[in-house]
This record gives structure tokens, C-alpha cells and sequence, in this order.
């Protein structure tokens, strides 16, 4: 079974972690509107969950793809479906949505297949 | 159109400067598919320039491409493209598909990597605007990315492809949630005198998007004043958000009557309308856009990511706050309730059609050239927008087709793209879908469907639907099959006033909303079974043609028919109703997917397999006609009508003051 790993190093070119400071003199966003705070804050407590979880089950993967979505969503300034993926990453994680029978292989292309 | 003296106004000011817009339509030959009488199309998708998986370039390739990508993967081979990603900024270069593709050779890039360098003939030397992040969180604001990224990569496809390719937008709306919008002005990829631009949709999305919170916008001089002066940066939420969202699409209506479109999407996601924040549409929204665009805001789209649905709903990305708590059929259930939202639109005769997309971002747990997917298909995969064939078509039929209503949405191939559905009264005077059949008192209404359902699908499984295995059904996955058609009526009761006490109607989060009914005339009227039907079978390679001929009798009150088709039989456990209408879609997860070829993505209970994710998908398969309308002979006519006529008249202007003013530059068709 093939589990794309990613590190925090490609997670933070992704999403521009701690970069992405307001734009001065741009609009700011409503008051009640998700911010890249939450959004940072919500990835690292999931991630932390996923971390967790035995490195080859099948739900820390998951986990793992959805916070790399939570991440594009943030670098797309959608803090709030960063925010509802980080969610879906750790309710992942807590109930072990996936997982494998024994022998079973979950086959994801890698990049030099 | 809703009468008023401020919209004939806007309609005299639509006209004049609707006068050169015809001359940019793109057309092409398409012999191949000459014989088909509608083309299929998706409009809602996404690439790294926002947050989807795959570079701009890659996600045309694979959506209008012809067998097998270069590096794996199936094409789809799509009639028509439009590029609609949300509006905003990222920070990612989109000429690269972003890591998670698992793509040989591509890695997530941002745009910080790249400036000054020249990859795919395109050099970005900034980022324009305000600045926005830094270092790798540098982004480029969207109408920057649509100009000079995505709108070049449409330019180079088109002329690999020879298919109609659009710029589009998901418009991220003030006060509401998304909106799949096109502005096709100044397009013309293939062009003899060049290429033009997107420039008009990047205005639109730096004008009215309201993460697009840029305050500069592109520059015409060093002194840095703006090409686009006077944006509203301020009210973004709400019912403030709702009144801006307004303004746009009356500046549409106002510059681009006849070659933009407005059509809200995944429109029950968030919830309810909230006065105070960004989220969700009531009926009154609706009405609000139509009002505001009759001949731009004509529809709603259903939700796609239809392979997100795991043991507790989530398919169309919809969780149990949405209205109505989940999908129904793959479908919201503002479209998917008989007696719904959308039936409350059409019970006013209001132009309000469906289309469906496939919201592309990713593959889920999967990557780009994986068969599985535990997120979204690829445009093209799995649903496809049909609209009418047009000979030389162009861009400008696009939004001519889906303003027309005649339009049909599909899922899983259920049927192809030969759908006949129309309705005449006497002599040989068929309407068809969005168009208005008019009768006499106790008229005798013919109404005739023909439909082919294809012998395969894009599944790439094999092993039979689970969702029928308990009713003893054997049905390969990848092996289309109709089980019945519903044509479901409703009366129709005349225009509701914006001051009237139902204008807005009160809406619900959950489980809730499902219980809401905005018209009680629609029912099913009749249910047709595919073994009712008379049968054609078209050979190994293009599958069965089914017929059937039912008749109506006029009443005293206008009405419409609008049909649906599904492979799911009646009171199918966990999924359909007694009646034929679906359930709530996360009760599918309740059937266990026991076949030993069922794969290793899907969702687990207790070890045990569910029906889920891309399963899912292909296990409940709808289609969705638009309706034809009926009213008596010296009824006042419908809105549909109206706003088709006014349709009509903007595009003779537009023809009439063309021809006289420009013949060389005339690049598109008269019918």
C-alpha cells in the first residue's frame, strides 16, 4: 500500500503558513468569518489526532489528504472549508472510518508510476 | 421579466450595449457530433489557481481530451468546457498540479517560485493589486489569474481541442455562499484577429466577489489609477452581501444580457439565508436574482462532489446542517422534492431551469489518474450538462442553450445525448423543454419522451449495484439501466410580488427543510417503467432506445411537466420512497457493499463495508429534464415567456445594429 505522506515542510509552501498576513489596504473580512487563525489552529489539533493513529491505517491517510485540502482551501483564503475539512480529518480519525481488511491493499498511483 | 419601469429601463440600456457582443461567439465544426441534437458540457470545476488538485491545463486535458491522458488516466472527451473556479486569490502557480495529484513531474508550486520565469508561453512578472501574503503565501488575487493565467490556457486549449472553451467563475457572493457565473464578452480564443480576453469576467469577479477583497485592481498608467474605479469593498455579508450581489447581476443584465449566466450552486450547503453572514438562499433569493436578471439568472445548479458520501451522508459535500440535512438522488432537495423550492419557482412560471456539474477539485484519498475516487470526477467522469446541438457550436450557445431551458442533466450516463422530450396539442406543433405549449379548455396534451440508455458508464466497476442487491436486482455498476421515468406537473399560479406575504418563506436547516412544500399542486403524475416502454436496441455499442407516449388533458389553470429517470425502483429499501422519490442519500450507507470486488476506499461500520463514496455515486443514478410549460389559449403569458421574448428582442438588436455596423467581424451562426 502506497500512503502519500506530507510533511509540514510541503504544507507550509502550500498554504503559506504564517505568511499570509492580512493584505493592507485590502477589505477585512466580517467579523463572524472564519480566519486563517482558526483555520492554522484547527489543522495542527487534527493533525495532531492523526498523528496518533498507526502510520499505515487507513484513516490517518484520509485524515492526512483532507488537511492537504483544508491547507488549499486556506491558500485560496476559504477559511471555511478549511475549517470543515480539518473537522472531517479528525471525526476521520476519532470513528476509523477506513481501514483495510486483512490483506486488503488500498492501490494509489504514485508520481512515477 | 417582473414588470416594473426600472427594469425597461435596464432592458433599453442591455440592448444598445449588447450590439457588439455577437461578434465575439466562438463556433466550430463539430462533424463528429453533428448527429447528436445536444452536446454535453460542465461548467463548475476547479485547478490549483484556487484550491482544486490539478493545473489549469490538466483539468481541460483530461475533461475534453480523447482517450488516455499521457501520463494515465481516462479522458473524457466533453463537448464544452467552462473553467469555473471560485473567485478570491491563491498562492499556488496553477500552470503545476499541486503535490497531492501524484503527478510525475509536478509538485505544488506557488507563485512566489515562479515570478519573471516563462513556463507554458506565459511569464507572470508580479502579482498585481494589493499585496496580499508573503514569501510562499504570496497570492495572486483571482481576476489577475483569470486575465492572464487561465484565460491564455483556455487559448492554447482551444486550439488543441477545437471544443468550445469558456472562462468562467465560481462566484464566491456577497451575503450567499457560490454562484456559477460566465461573462463569454470579449472570448474568442480561436479568432482569426486574435484571441481577445476574459477581461470583462475578471472584472466581474474583482467588482463582486467577495473574497476578492483587492482594493487596486489592474492599472492603465504609472500614476496608478484604476481600469476598474468604484468597487464596493464594504458590503460583503448579509442582507447588505444579498443587495451587492444584487448589483452584480443587474450589472450583467445591464452590459451582458445575452452572454453571461448566474446560476447558484450547491445552493442547500451551508443552510438557510443568514442576514448577518454568508451562507444559503431562501426562495426569496431566488426571486431576488431572477427579478434582478431575467435573462442572466435563470437556474439553479445541483451539487456536485457526488463521491463524497460516507457512512454519515456528505455526498455533495453536504453535511446534516444543510437544508434538507444531505442529498436526495444526488440532488439537492430544493431540485430534488416534488413540491419543493424549484417547484415553487416554476409554480410562479418563472424561467428557473437545473443544470448539474461535477465541482471538481480532487480525487479524495486517490490521485488525478487513479479510477477511484473518494471526492469528486473529473468533468466529463460522471455528469453531464446537456444542451442543444447547434450545428457550428459556440460559446454563445452555451448560454443560449441553458437561458433557453432546453437542458437536461445527467448522472452516470444514465441516458445519452438524444433525449426527446416534448409536448404538442394538436397538428405537429411540439414544445420542448422551456418552451410554453398553448391549448384550449379540456385540450387532449400529447406528451412524448425518447431517451437511449448507453451500454456503459465511466465505472470502473463491474460487480453488481448494492443498493439492489436486497430487491434480488442484478445490475453491473458500469452497465446503465433505467427502471422509470416520473413526469411530475404542477400548477402554476402567477408571479409573486416582492411586497407580497409569500415572497420569502421560511426556511430550515436539517431534516427540517426537507418538510418545507412551496407548491402542493406538484405530484408525480405519472410513472412510466422502462419496460412499459417501447424498446430499439441499437446494437452492442450504443445502447437502447426507449419510447413512450402519455397524454394530459387541459384544466382550467396553467401547469408544467418536468421529468426524471432513475435506475432505483420504488420503495427500493434505504433509498427510494414507495412513491419513487429518494430518500435521504446518507441512508444509503445503511446497505452493506458485501461483493468481494467491492474496494478498499469505502467507508467502514464495524469492519463491515458500506455503500459509500464513488459506489455510492454509481449505485443512484438520476437524470433531471427541465419542464415544458402549459397555459390556455388567451391566458396572459408566462414569465418564462416573457423573459424569453425579451431574450429575443436583445438578441435582435444586438444582430440588427451588427449587421449594420461591423459585417467582417460577423463569427457566429443565424438560425
Amino acid at each position: 500500500m502506497y500512503l502519500f505522506r506530507i510533511t509540514v515542510c510541503v504544507l507550509g509552501l502550500f498554504a503559506g503558513l504564517g505568511c499570509g498576513a492580512a493584505a493592507p489596504g485590502a477589505a477585512a473580512p466580517a467579523a463572524d468569518e472564519p480566519t486563517r487563525e482558526q483555520c492554522n489552529a484547527a489543522v495542527a489539533e487534527a493533525r495532531a489526532l492523526a498523528a496518533s493513529v498507526p502510520a499505515d491505517h487507513l484513516s490517518r491517510y484520509f485524515a492526512e489528504r483532507h488537511l492537504h485540502q483544508a491547507m488549499a482551501e486556506a491558500g485560496n483564503g476559504e477559511f471555511d472549508e478549511c475549517l470543515e475539512m480539518a473537522a472531517r480529518a479528525s471525526d476521520e480519525v476519532r470513528e476509523r472510518r477506513h481501514e483495510l481488511r486483512p490483506g486488503e491493499k488500498l492501490k494509489v498511483l504514485r508520481p512515477d508510476e | 421579466m417582473f414588470p416594473s419601469g426600472k427594469t425597461i429601463l435596464l432592458t433599453a440600456a442591455s440592448a444598445s450595449l449588447a450590439l457588439t457582443q455577437s461578434a465575439a461567439a466562438e463556433g466550430f465544426g463539430r462533424d463528429e457530433r453533428r448527429g447528436n441534437p445536444y452536446v454535453a458540457g460542465d461548467m463548475h470545476n476547479h485547478n490549483t489557481c484556487t484550491d482544486g488538485s490539478v493545473a489549469a491545463g490538466y483539468a481541460i486535458d483530461r475533461a475534453v481530451g480523447r482517450g488516455t491522458a499521457s501520463a494515465g488516466g481516462n479522458n473524457f472527451d466533453l463537448d464544452w468546457f467552462t473553467l469555473g473556479n471560485h473567485g478570491g486569490s491563491g498562492n499556488r502557480d496553477c500552470r503545476f498540479s499541486d503535490t497531492s495529484a501524484n503527478l510525475p513531474g509536478q509538485t505544488t508550486t506557488t507563485w512566489s517560485q515562479t515570478l519573471g520565469q516563462t513556463i507554458d508561453g506565459i511569464t507572470i512578472s508580479s502579482l498585481k493589486g494589493t499585496p496580499n501574503g508573503t514569501g510562499t503565501g504570496a497570492q495572486m488575487w483571482r481576476w489577475q489569474s483569470i486575465r492572464e493565467v487561465e484565460y491564455p490556457t483556455i487559448v492554447d486549449r482551444s486550439a488543441k481541442y477545437e471544443k468550445v472553451l469558456i472562462e468562467g467563475l465560481e462566484w464566491i457572493a456577497p451575503g450567499h455562499e457560490h454562484v456559477d457565473v460566465a461573462v463569454i464578452t470579449g472570448q474568442h480564443p480561436t479568432h482569426r484577429k486574435g484571441p481577445g480576453n476574459a477581461d470583462k469576467m475578471a472584472e466581474f469577479e474583482y467588482r463582486f466577489d467577495r473574497a476578492d477583497t483587492d482594493a487596486i485592481g489592474p492599472v492603465i498608467d504609472a500614476g496608478g489609477n484604476q481600469l476598474w474605479p468604484g468597487k464596493d469593498n464594504v458590503n460583503n455579508t448579509g442582507t447588505a452581501g444579498h443587495q451587492k450581489a444584487l448589483t452584480g447581476i443587474k450589472w450583467l443584465q445591464t452590459n451582458y444580457p445575452l452572454q453571461s449566466y448566474v446560476i447558484p450552486t450547491h445552493t442547500e450547503r451551508q443552510g438557510p439565508f443568514s442576514p448577518t453572514a454568508n451562507k444559503g438562499y431562501n426562495i426569496e433569493h431566488f426571486r431576488d436574482f431572477n427579478n434582478a436578471g431575467p435573462t442572466v439568472a435563470f437556474g439553479i445548479e445541483s451539487p456536485g462532489h457526488f463521491a463524497e458520501g460516507g457512512a454519515n451522508g456528505g455526498s455533495g459535500s453536504y453535511t446534516p446542517t444543510a437544508v434538507g440535512g444531505g442529498t436526495y438522488g444526488m440532488s439537492g432537495v430544493y431540485t430534488a422534492k416534488v413540491g419543493g423550492l424549484w417547484d415553487g419557482l416554476l409554480a410562479e412560471g418563472r424561467n428557473s431551469f437545473i443544470f448539474v456539474s461535477s465541482d471538481w477539485h480532487s480525487r479524495g484519498a486517490g490521485g488525478a489518474r487513479d479510477s477511484f475516487t473518494t471526492a469528486d470526477f473529473i468533468p466529463g467522469e460522471y455528469t453531464k450538462l446537456y444542451v442543444p446541438n447547434a450545428g457550428r457550436f459556440s460559446s454563445q450557445h452555451v448560454i443560449d442553450g441553458m437561458r433557453s431551458g432546453n437542458s437536461y442533466s445527467v448522472n452516470a450516463d444514465l441516458i445519452g445525448p438524444d433525449l426527446v422530450f416534448r409536448a404538442k396539442a394538436r397538428g405537429d406543433d411540439w414544445k420542448t423543454m422551456g418552451e410554453t405549449l398553448v391549448v384550449r379548455p379540456g385540450e387532449k396534451i400529447t406528451v412524448e419522451m425518447e431517451l437511449t440508455v448507453p451500454n456503459e458508464n465511466n465505472s470502473p466497476y463491474s460487480f453488481d449495484n448494492p443498493l439492489l442487491v436486497p430487491v434480488g436486482i442484478k445490475q453491473p455498476l458500469n452497465k446503465p439501466a433505467l427502471d422509470h421515468v416520473d413526469l411530475i406537473t404542477g400548477q402554476i399560479t402567477g408571479v409573486v410580488a416582492p411586497d407580497a406575504p409569500n415572497y420569502a418563506v421560511a426556511n430550515a436547516a436539517g431534516t427540517a427543510g426537507a418538510a418545507i412544500v412551496y407548491n402542493p399542486s406538484a405530484i408525480i403524475a405519472r410513472q412510466i417503467s422502462a419496460t412499459q416502454m417501447k424498446r430499439e436496441h441499437r446494437g452492442d455499442r450504443d445502447g437502447v432506445r426507449l419510447k413512450f407516449t402519455t397524454t394530459f388533458v387541459a384544466g382550467p389553470k396553467p401547469f408544467y411537466i418536468r421529468a426524471r429517470g432513475t435506475n432505483i425502483p420504488n420503495g427500493t429499501p434505504n433509498v427510494s420512497d414507495t412513491a419513487g422519490n429518494p430518500l435521504l442519500d446518507a441512508n444509503n450507507a445503511q446497505v452493506s457493499c458485501t461483493d468481494p470486488a467491492c474496494p478498499a476506499h469505502m467507508e467502514t461500520v464495524n469492519g463491515v463495508k458500506k455503500v459509500t463514496h464513488d459506489v455510492q455515486a454509481y449505485s443512484n443514478v438520476w437524470f433531471h429534464a427541465n419542464p415544458i410549460f402549459v397555459r390556455l389559449e388567451g391566458s396572459p403569458k408566462l414569465l418564462v415567456e416573457t423573459n424569453a421574448e425579451l431574450a429575443r428582442r436583445l438578441g435582435q438588436r444586438a444582430d440588427n445594429d451588427h449587421d449594420h455596423h461591423d459585417h467582417d467581424d460577423h463569427h457566429h451562426d443565424h438560425h
